[in-house]
């Protein structure tokens, strides 16, 4: 599930992607607005599969835990 | 291309940084380029305004005035509800972007007259009536009537902080001495260009610095960043189309609605909202939005300009 900040990171993105192709299409240079916007997708990419291997972090740290537990 | 010969000298600095280049300009250096570009605004502004003062001109300062209260009302609700940022930080973010920054628009002007673009000379009057609103705005939004700052000390720093005491004073003394300037126009006209390129060789300098904090900030911060400008620079430019400006006017006016203080927000905010993340505020402004109008704003923002104007 997408959060709110996800969303609205993949929304920019995909705004600033299609001004700077408009731009280029219109004979300007977009080359800038594209590259922004690559790198705001790539970040919201990253922060939200970060925050998703954090959640899936939780359960194995205290199977870990626990398992040292048994084993004493 | 719409590319100065002074965003290289930004660039210069972003790269100087990464380097590790040891460049140190002196603390006093910095503060009196920037006190100088604004000098030189202000008098510009000045000897336009002795030319075209006119009714229409007041008109046209009440609207940038209500477009100064607005734009923190939009940035207000996406770094609360979207950013899940605390009721403070959210409304001193707001106040930074609602605000203005010389630097940006020093870029803008500099473009422009190297493109031999003409705009209208009395925009300086508008980045001093923009400073304004948006920091009366960003304390209302964060008190909401529960007021327990020092209004004394604020209002000192509101009215009185060194951008609109020195561009107030630099309009003032260009519209009573505009036929009288010749003895100080080498330096304050002619230099603006080399005092600009230096002073964005450091701005590159501190922008790139910044780079870690804006890394810890998250991914929220960088699309805002990129977002508030983007929608500050459009209404900014359609509310110069709509007043009647050239397309180099509309495209500044949609620079200052496109830009974010670093200089006069960030010391009303320390004032007024002590525990507002000012860290958060500054990155964000300096480390996000100053490099991308610098480097891809500015350009788009004519780009506005020209469509809407045709």
């Amino acid at each position: 599930m997408l959060d709110k900040q996800t969303v609205f990171g993949v929304v920019v993105g995909l705004v600033v992607l299609a001004l700077g192709l408009f731009s280029s299409m219109q004979g300007f240079d977009g080359a800038g607005l594209m590259l922004v916007s690559f790198m705001i997708l790539l970040a919201t990419m990253m922060t939200w599969r970060f925050g998703q291997a954090e959640t899936l972090m939780v359960p194995i740290r205290i199977s870990e835990q626990s398992s040292r537990q048994s084993t004493r | 291309m719409l590319f100065d010969v002074s965003i290289a000298f930004f660039l210069l600095g972003v790269i100087a940084r990464f380097l590790r280049a040891d460049i140190q300009f002196p603390a006093s250096l910095y503060q009196s380029l920037t006190l100088f570009l604004m000098i030189a605004i202000g008098l510009k502004g000045g000897v336009a305004l002795a030319e075209h003062a006119s009714l229409s001109l007041i008109l046209q300062s009440a609207a940038v005035i209500a477009f100064g209260f607005i734009l923190p009302l939009l940035a207000f609700p996406i770094l609360k509800s979207i950013g899940k940022l605390g009721r403070i930080d959210s409304a001193a973010i707001a106040a930074h972007y609602g605000s203005v920054s010389v630097g940006t628009y020093a870029v803008a002007v500099g473009i422009l007259e190297t493109q031999n673009i003409p705009y209208e000379a009395y925009i300086p009057l508008f980045v001093v009536l923009l400073e304004m609103p948006a920091i009366a705005m960003g304390i209302a939004l964060a008190q909401q009537g529960n007021s327990t700052v020092d209004k004394r000390k604020l209002t000192h720093e509101i009215f009185c902080n060194q951008g609109v005491v020195v561009m107030v004073g630099g309009l003032i003394i260009g519209y009573l001495a505009a036929d009288n300037l010749s003895t100080i126009k080498p330096l304050f006209f002619d230099l603006f260009h080399g005092v600009l390129a230096l002073f964005l060789l450091e701005m590159g300098m501190v922008a790139a610095s910044r780079f870690d904090d804006i890394k810890r900030s998250g991914s929220f911060m960088l699309a805002f960043g990129v977002a508030m400008p983007l929608v500050g620079g459009f209404l900014g430019c359609l509310l110069g189309v709509s007043m009647g400006l050239s397309v180099g006017g509309a495209g500044l006016l949609a620079v200052l609605g496109g830009s974010a203080s670093y200089i006069a927000v960030p010391a009303a905010m320390r004032v007024a909202l002590p525990n507002a993340n000012h860290s958060l505020s500054i990155s964000a402004s300096l480390g996000i939005t100053f490099p991308f109008n610098v480097l891809v704003g500015i350009p788009t923002y004519f780009l506005f300009a020209q469509w809407l104007s045709t």
